[in-house]
């Protein structure tokens, strides 16, 4: 992002080398268990909320990584969770169609509009992106038909899963909705981290650094930047639609900017490179609202706070942190190398 | 036979100015073209156009007998025409072997789909990526700086490595943008040797330079520009027998001799 | 009808413009000097009413002299927070940003931590109603309407005829240039912010007194500012005084004869546009960071 010092993407996750797949199998394995470990409805709704988002903030990585701040993402998060909220209560819509709907929306909107904001650079993109986010929210605000205005949708269903006909279940708990909300989580990770794994991924990065020289060796830039952007609306979209079916209500104040910001602040807390960083921001961050419950004001001061004081003292985030811990740890050992 | 590039009645505007006017020429295969004249006549502009970093005004840009006019910059590279630039040269925070690799990323892009699933024929293109990342590293002596950040390097390195990055596409038509800015005489010297190694393995080059001693070392036909038009053509003891040429460098520091 | 409700509209666009202008040239000089997205404006705004708030109900001060030293201390504040903050950033506008954001989400709360969540008020100032022939014009209006354009005509004195003016100018102009001619950018920067911010707390001071505070009553002002500074082209002061009375006129209009909603959706809709097609806006420098 900046032009001088260390560029906080270029910051990958060392915890788990990139070729242990395995690790990282057994790893979801586990997740699936913690239900079982923790039925504490507290915690799981925490941990659902961490994994919601999870998912928002690995995907605005993913148009970071293009080097475009986008301070819309919520705003997708937006048009995901009204187009399932409205697509299952007014046209009947089976939730396993109006899921996969959500994202596709969102990401056919970001397809349309980012043709035009993703020519501009810097600053002036997250500029037109605000600008953006705040008309869809006033589109949402203002249209009480059929977005109900500022009070927005009340009674959203909760998932009625029909796999085969004629078995139907309702996602009544918390814990067959953790399943749910876990799959997609996966599903996300999964994709993107082999996006980034791939040549597109280095595409990307290259776009970042120095975009006039990806261009000129062959590398559609614009294209790249268009997937992004595209990507990111689309899992910005199915995080809606679990929003709104989890919390029942949706409405405007749900898909604010200082939602996009709050994705932001977790992208940089936790770090940008890679997908470790935002998924250690989400972990970390997310839950300090509910163990500040005392403190409300004070939390969002200490919210602030964490912001600058990350940008100032360590501009890689937590990731960084952790990687030169590991670092230092390798090279007590002696005769071992750190992988490349 | 047929020029490789040709060049008709292009132009662009830059407020009120003239940037490029009227530049017509063609470049025939195999051969070294320079381009010179004063500063802010136009030589990059004229870079920039060609490989349409911006649209002319008006003109035509035939690459091969196709006129590539409007093509976005990356389509352009992918048919083998590469230009270099006088700054930003490389990806600065990455290792020197990892900017040879981006180098070659585009071109072999299979597209996102094939790139998102399929893992085969990515194993097979990354072992020929890295025979010809190592061969063009030691065909410009800089193999042993592999493991550096290439920000890190040398400025005359980091210049080499600029023109490492632009091969690495495997180039017909390659336009250098001043390569021998800021070097010393050594290091002229070995990128002098480097474009003539490159010449003769069948590249055309465009050579923009102020350097007058490697443009006449190296080109076969020299292009004057001034003020953005085309003041002269010919080869390099007919550029500097030319009147209009050297009343053109008169009051510059550079001498045509 | 319509006869008596034109002027009423435009009267209440050009004073709304007013307001608009006040905190477009702030944000503007530090976004055209520093290059900073200044998203802590509207907490600077805010910092100034309630300065002016506690200073009137707690130590008594008299209005006049509270908002006076209200730009003070918060120019001074903007000062320090030049210096101590944004100086490592200044020539990484993407993390100057989301400090600025970090700065405006800790200013935002630690006001409510201070002066908590409910609506306060200043007790007016003037008092009493204009009527002219049938427009009825508030006096406190108005005089804010007189103040900003003391204010305003102050400032552009100051750029025009001032040491410091001149040297902010300057420095928007070509950082190079001004630095060769020797001008101490570590200094001209913090006051150019500093001034910068004083003038968002004298629009605080000013215009705090005819609505409610509360902690975020920065942010509103502070998206019409950022609307005004795109429309009039960053950097430019002109471009924030066309650009302020354009969008307050027009609000006024849409909000008056279509509705509040669509008002609303004006600003952000021609930002979008101006970005898109023109983007120096109407008197901005053609450059854009390319």
């Amino acid at each position: 992002m900046g032009t001088t010092g260390p560029d906080p993407m270029q910051e990958e996750g060392k915890v788990i080398p990139k070729s242990k797949s395995y690790a990282l199998l057994a790893l979801s394995v586990f997740l699936f268990f913690i239900p079982v470990l923790w039925a504490d409805e507290f915690y799981l709704n925490v941990i659902i909320s961490i994994y919601l988002n999870i998912i928002l903030a690995v995907s605005l990585n993913m148009v970071i990584k293009t080097g475009k701040l986008s301070i819309a993402h919520a705003a997708f998060m937006g048009i995901g969770g009204y187009t399932s909220a409205l697509t299952v209560m007014r046209l009947g819509l089976p939730y396993l169609l109006a899921l996969p709907l959500s994202g596709l929306m969102g990401a056919c909107i970001a397809l349309l509009v980012g043709r035009l904001l993703l020519k501009l650079q810097g600053v002036y993109f997250v500029l037109v992106t605000f600008a953006f986010g705040e008309v869809v929210r006033l589109f949402f605000v203002n249209l009480v038909e059929p977005f109900g205005g500022p009070t927005g949708i009340i009674n959203i269903p909760p998932p009625r899963i029909a796999l085969f006909p004629g078995t139907a279940f309702t996602l009544l708990s918390k814990v067959s909705y953790y399943y749910l909300v876990l799959g997609v989580m996966l599903m996300a990770l999964f994709i993107i981290r082999r996006i980034y794994q791939s040549s597109i991924g280095k595409a990307m990065d290259c776009t970042r650094e120095t975009e006039h020289l990806a261009e000129f060796t062959g590398i559609d830039t614009f294209q790249h930047k268009m997937f992004a952007f595209a990507g990111g609306g689309f899992f910005a979209g199915l995080a809606g639609s679990l929003f709104a079916h989890y919390y029942r209500f949706i409405s405007p104040e749900s898909f604010t900017f200082w939602e996009s910001v709050n994705l932001i602040v977790i992208n940089v807390v936790g770090g940008m490179g890679g997908i470790a960083g935002p998924i250690l921001g989400s972990i970390f961050l997310v839950p300090l609202p509910e163990f500040l419950r005392g403190f409300v004001e004070y939390q969002r001061v200490l919210y602030g706070l964490i912001l600058i004081l990350t940008l100032w003292f360590m501009p890689t985030g937590m990731l960084g942190l952790l990687n030169k811990a590991l670092d230092r740890m390798k090279s007590r050992k002696p005769g071992k190398e750190g992988t490349p | 036979m047929t020029p490789i590039l040709q060049v008709e009645k292009l132009s662009k505007q830059f407020g009120g100015l003239m940037a490029v006017d009227q530049a017509t020429f063609s470049v025939q295969p195999g051969e070294i073209l320079g381009t010179i004249g004063p500063n802010g006549a136009g030589k990059t502009t004229l870079l920039n156009l060609i490989s349409n970093m911006y649209a002319p005004h008006s003109g035509t840009v035939r690459y091969k007998g196709e006129s590539i006019v409007g093509y976005p910059p990356y389509r352009i590279a992918k048919m083998g025409l590469v230009r270099t630039f006088q700054s930003t040269v490389s990806y600065g925070e990455a290792t020197v072997w990892e900017n040879m690799m981006r180098a070659q990323l585009g071109y072999h892009f299979l597209g996102l789909w094939p790139e998102f699933l399929i893992n085969r024929a990515v194993r097979e293109r990354k072992k020929n990526q890295t025979e010809k990342a190592e061969t063009l590293l030691r065909f410009l002596g800089l193999e042993k700086m592999r493991g550096q950040a290439a920000k890190a390097l040398p400025y005359g390195y980091q210049k080499l490595l600029g023109l490492a990055i632009a091969l690495a596409g495997d180039p017909q038509l390659l336009m250098l943008d001043e390569p021998a800015a800021g070097l010393n005489h050594e290091e002229r010297v070995h990128l002098m040797s480097a474009i003539q190694k490159i010449q003769e393995n069948g590249v055309t080059v465009i050579l923009v330079e102020h350097d007058m001693k490697v443009i006449m070392g190296l080109c076969h036909r020299i292009l004057v520009l001034n003020y953005g038009q085309m003041i002269a053509m010919g080869t390099p003891p007919e550029i500097q027998r030319n009147e209009e040429v050297i009343k053109a460098y008169l009051g510059e520091d550079t001498e045509i001799a | 009808m319509g006869e008596t409700l034109l002027p009423q509209v435009i009267i209440n666009g050009v004073t709304l413009g007013t307001n608009y202008i006040l905190m477009a040239l702030g944000f503007t000089l530090i976004f055209g000097v520093l290059r900073i997205v200044n998203f802590a404006h509207g907490e600077f705004y805010m910092l100034g009413a309630f300065f002016v708030l506690t200073a009137i109900l707690k130590f008594e001060v008299n209005y006049l002299l509270a908002a006076i030293l209200a730009v003070l201390f918060i120019g001074l504040l903007g000062y320090l927070t030049e210096e101590v903050i944004f100086r490592r950033f200044r020539d990484k506008e993407l993390e100057g940003m989301i400090i600025a954001l970090g700065l405006s989400i800790l200013l935002q709360n630690l006001g409510l931590v201070a002066w908590g969540p409910y609506d306060l008020s200043i007790p007016p100032v003037f008092t009493g109603v204009l009527k002219i022939g049938t427009l009825f014009y508030p006096m406190e209006r108005l005089m804010v309407v007189f103040i900003s354009f003391l204010l305003m005509a102050g400032f552009y004195l100051f750029l025009k005829k001032t040491r410091l003016g001149l040297a902010i100018q300057a420095i928007a102009q070509d950082t190079e240039i001004a630095r060769v001619q020797g001008m101490r950018i570590n200094r001209l920067y913090p006051l150019a912010f500093a001034v910068g911010t004083g003038l968002a707390a004298a629009a605080g001071a000013v215009i705090g007194p005819l609505f409610q505070l509360n902690p975020w009553m920065g942010i509103m002002p502070q998206v019409k500012a950022f609307i005004v500074v795109i429309l009039g082209g960053i950097g430019s002061i002109p471009g924030a005084f066309l650009g302020g009375l354009i969008l307050g006129v027009a609000e006024s209009f849409v909000s008056t004869y279509a509705s509040k909603a669509l008002a609303d959706l004006l600003g952000f809709v021609l930002v979008i546009g101006i970005l898109l097609f023109r983007p120096s806006g109407l008197f901005g420098r053609s450059q854009v960071s390319r």
